[in-house]
C-alpha cells in the first residue's frame, strides 16, 4: 500500500514538474517528509532521483517539435553550474534567512514581471501558442545572469532552478512558454545529475523507496509532456504565477524564521 | 540513443523491484542502500538490488550522456562555438563532481 502510495505521489509530481518545469523535486520533498515520514536526506536524496525521472520522461517521450531547445538549455546551463558552485563555495558565508529573503524577492518579481507581460498584449494580438519555431531568445545577459543566480539559490537552499528559470526564459527571454518548460526539464535534470551521483556514492539512496516514486514520476512526466501540448497558454502561466507567489510567501517566511 | 537508455533504465528498475517483490512480498522499508558502482559487478548482494541500482546509476549518467551527444552532433555539423558550449559543461558537471567529493 506505502509503495502505490509513493507512485501515485510520484505520477502527481511528475505531471506538475513537466508543464511547470520545475523538476518536481520541490513538491516531493514536503510530501515525502510530511506524508511518509522520511528523514529529510532520503526525502531528498529521493527526490533528486526524481528530478532526473521528470527530465528522462519529459525528454525522452516529447511529441517531435514540441522538445527542449538544446542549444538555449547548454547556454543557460553554463551560468547556472557556475552559479550552483559559487553558491556551494558560499553557503557558509551568507545567511540562509537573507537567501530565502532574496529567493522570495525574485519570485515575486518575476511573478509580477509575467503577470504585466501577459496584461500588456494587445487585445487583438493572434493568440500566443506554447510552442513555436519562430522565435530568438533575447536579453541574453539577464537570462545568463538569472540563471547564475537560479544555480546559486540552488546550491545554497537545495531548491530546484526552474522555478527562475522558466518565468526569465518566457517573459524576459520571449521564449515561448512550452519550450521554456521543456528546456527547463532538460536543465534540471544536468544539475540533478551530479546531486544524484554523490548522494548514491554516499549510500543514501534507498532503491526500494526510490523506485516507487522515478516509475511513477516518469509516468507523470510523461503523461505531463501530452498534457502541455493540450494546455492553453493562459492556464500554464496561471500556474506559474501562483506557484511563484506560494513559494516566495514560503521563503519569505522561512527567511524571517516563522517556518 | 538517450530514449534507449531511459528505457534501459526503466527496465532495470522494473525487473529489479518486481524481483525484490516477488522475493520477499511486503519488503521492509526502506531496505537496503543502493550497490556502490564498484560492487555492481561483484557484489554479493541480491541480483535485484544490483538491477535496481545499476538502473538509478543509468539515470544518473543519462542527462551527461545527452550533453555528450549534443557535443557530438554539434562536432558532426562543425558547429564549432556549440561545441564549445557543451564541452563547457560537461567539465563544469565532472568538476562539481570532483567538488563534492571534497
Amino acid at each position: 500500500m506505502i509503495l502505490l502510495a509513493l507512485f501515485l505521489t510520484g505520477v502527481a509530481a511528475g505531471i506538475l514538474g513537466a508543464v511547470l518545469g520545475l523538476g518536481g523535486g520541490m513538491f516531493l520533498v514536503p510530501a515525502l517528509t510530511l506524508f511518509f515520514h522520511l528523514p529529510v536526506r532520503t526525502a531528498v536524496a529521493c527526490s533528486i532521483v526524481g528530478v532526473l525521472a521528470t527530465s528522462a520522461g519529459a525528454i525522452a517521450f516529447a511529441p517531435r517539435g514540441r522538445g527542449a531547445d538544446v542549444e538555449l538549455a547548454l547556454r543557460l546551463e553554463i551560468a547556472t553550474t557556475a552559479g550552483a558552485l559559487a553558491g556551494s563555495l558560499a553557503a557558509g558565508l551568507l545567511s540562509s534567512g537573507a537567501l530565502s529573503v532574496l529567493f522570495a524577492v525574485v519570485a515575486f518579481f518575476n511573478a509580477g514581471y509575467t503577470a504585466y507581460k501577459a496584461r500588456r498584449r494587445p487585445v487583438h494580438a493572434p493568440p500566443e501558442a506554447l510552442f513555436t519555431r519562430d522565435y530568438r531568445p533575447r536579453r541574453w545577459g539577464i537570462g545568463l545572469s538569472a540563471s547564475a543566480l537560479a544555480g546559486m539559490l540552488s546550491g545554497l537552499l537545495g531548491i530546484g532552478g526552474g522555478i527562475i528559470k522558466v518565468p526569465v526564459m518566457y517573459s524576459v527571454m520571449e521564449v515561448p512558454l512550452g519550450v521554456a518548460t521543456a528546456t527547463s526539464n532538460f536543465m534540471v535534470g544536468i544539475t540533478a545529475a551530479v546531486s544524484a551521483l554523490v548522494y548514491y556514492l554516499r549510500g543514501d539512496i534507498y532503491p526500494m523507496i526510490t523506485i516507487p516514486i522515478a516509475l511513477g514520476v516518469f509516468a507523470g512526466a510523461t503523461a505531463g509532456v501530452w498534457l502541455l501540448t493540450r494546455l492553453r497558454v493562459g492556464w500554464v502561466r496561471a500556474a506559474l504565477i501562483g506557484l511563484l507567489i506560494v513559494m516566495g510567501v514560503q521563503m519569505l517566511l522561512r527567511g524571517f524564521s516563522v517556518l | 540513443m538517450a530514449q534507449i537508455i531511459s528505457i534501459l533504465a526503466l527496465g532495470l528498475m522494473l525487473a529489479g523491484f518486481g524481483g525484490e517483490l516477488a522475493l520477499h512480498g511486503n519488503p521492509a522499508l526502506p531496505g537496503p542502500p543502493a550497490v556502490a558502482p564498484q560492487g555492481l559487478a561483484s557484489a554479493p548482494a541480491s541480483p535485484f538490488l544490483v538491477c535496481m541500482s545499476a538502473g538509478i546509476l543509468l539515470f544518473a549518467v543519462l542527462p551527461a550522456l545527452r550533453v555528450l551527444l549534443a557535443l557530438l552532433e554539434y562536432a558532426r555539423r562543425r558547429d564549432w562555438r556549440n561545441v564549445f558550449v557543451a564541452a563547457v559543461v560537461l567539465l563544469e558537471l565532472a568538476g562539481s563532481t570532483q567538488l563534492h567529493r571534497l
